[in-house]
């Protein structure tokens, strides 16, 4: 998004019609701002409405500049009440309380936009998308599968209608009835699949269908599947990334990279671009944290020690209790049991000083899963072969 | 006085936007809301993080 869609002549000719924020979640400075904005995806962009200082607009992940364009145009225009449009208003409704964490609420509304607005309204791929977040975030997979059914024959081939299959085949792996989860899979596997061919899908998006797909194979126990989507998916990235102009560009692959090669077994064959990454941002933690994950994974337990070592010390916000815990688990996998002890007791006290908003809560139990490992561990003074960390 | 001199900093910042970048506040939501107001215009917020 910042390196691409931010920058289209599309969006530039926008400039005096807008004010501009950039928020980086990582930034202490930015802590008040998350706690007063909860964001649930990165990106996400937001429009306010400064006079009331409420959230007009809440699009997750990615999206083309002239979707971008589309939205912004239309929320200001609901802003500023240049016309009576229930469909605009109800989308703007809807982000007011997806901001709010109110998301069965959320979706309610967008789903008023979308039968206000009717099969010809502009904003229909914008708002069956946020719909379907929405269902997501309110733990209702079965609904979000169902909406997505729904939505999908209606959507022009596009980024919106990937957008909408690869969220929905997602929320159909989350299906609990053994039953429905199977129907809901059957019908949106195929979805997600064409929705690869489709045009203008941003990169981003076609990871998270492929990502979708490798977890709709696993949700059916097919391992085997999985494995071939993973295969799949890595050798687009190898051939996309080596397209991109930009060591930023290229970056932007490492963590689909670094996953699918997981996945494989394969990590020694990305660990030239995750190096090549690092050097090109070496004042960045974010290189170093993924070069740190795939030498542990390759079994290089004191190299990625080291490297987290670096990488955390470049890092001050949520993302460093992570890089701390891939550091605990490599000098344990090195066989420092101390040091890795001291490594996830920095973690968990980091994060537990951030504030409640911005606290990783997954990654800090499973720093404490790891502290509780470590305490029950005796002091062996053998070096381990390195471990697969657990996820 | 200060918005106004905020709004003239920044319409000043503006035509440089057009040449390759949009004039985005790093990081300074207050900066950017004062902005926006002083401005009568929507606020745009990219969220992200380095990752």
């Amino acid at each position: 998004m910042r390196a691409n869609v931010l920058t289209d002549a599309r969006l530039l000719k926008l400039a005096g019609q807008f004010a501009w924020l950039d928020i980086d979640t990582e930034q202490p400075r930015n802590f008040a701002f998350v706690e007063r904005f909860p964001i649930e995806a990165w990106p996400t962009i937001l429009v306010i409405d400064p006079t009331r200082e409420q959230v007009a607009l809440r699009w997750m992940g990615t999206a083309t500049a002239e979707e971008l364009e589309r939205l912004l145009l239309g929320t200001a225009r609901t802003l500023r009440h240049d016309r009576t449009d229930a469909a605009g208003a109800a989308l703007a409704r809807g982000a007011a309380l997806a901001s709010a964490r109110k998301h069965a609420e959320a979706a309610a509304a967008y789903r008023e936009a979308l039968e206000a607005g009717g099969p010809g309204w502009t904003g229909r791929a914008g708002a069956a998308d946020a719909l379907l977040q929405a269902l997501s975030l309110a733990r209702d997979p079965a609904r979000c599968a169902g909406e997505a059914r729904r939505l999908l024959p209606t959507l022009p081939p596009g980024p919106a209608a990937a957008r909408v299959a690869a969220a929905g085949l997602g929320c159909a792996t989350s299906v609990e009835a053994p039953g429905a989860r199977a129907e809901a899979l059957a019908a949106l596997e195929p979805a997600a699949r064409g929705a690869l061919r489709f045009p203008e899908v941003p990169s981003d998006d076609r990871s998270g269908l492929y990502e979708a797909l490798q977890n709709a194979r696993k949700a059916s126990q097919d391992e085997a599947g999985a494995r071939a989507v993973a295969r799949e998916w890595l050798d687009w990235i190898e051939v996309e990334s080596a397209r991109a102009t930009t060591p930023l560009s290229r970056s932007a692959f490492d963590g689909a990279r670094l996953s699918t090669a997981m996945a494989l077994g394969e990590v020694i064959r990305v660990l030239p671009a995750l190096e090549a990454s690092a050097r090109a941002f070496p004042d960045q933690y974010f290189a170093l944290a993924y070069l740190a994950r795939a030498q542990l994974e390759a079994g290089r337990p004191t190299q990625a020690a080291a490297t987290a070592h670096a990488a955390a010390r470049l890092a001050d916000g949520p993302r460093k209790v992570n890089v701390l815990l891939v550091e605990a688990r490599a000098l344990r996998a090195g066989g420092d049991l101390a040091g890795a002890r001291a490594a996830v007791d920095q973690a968990l006290r980091h994060g537990e000083g951030l504030p409640e908003a911005v606290r990783p809560k997954g990654v800090l139990k499973a720093a404490a899963r790891l502290r509780d490992e470590l305490a029950a561990q005796p002091a062996a003074p053998a070096a381990t072969p390195a471990a697969r960390p657990s996820p | 006085m200060r918005a106004l001199l905020l709004a003239v900093a920044l319409a000043a910042a503006a035509p440089a936007a057009a040449a390759g970048a949009l004039p985005f506040v790093a990081d300074d939501y207050a900066t950017a809301l004062a902005d926006a107001r002083a401005r009568n215009v929507p606020l745009v917020v990219d969220v992200w993080a380095p990752w």
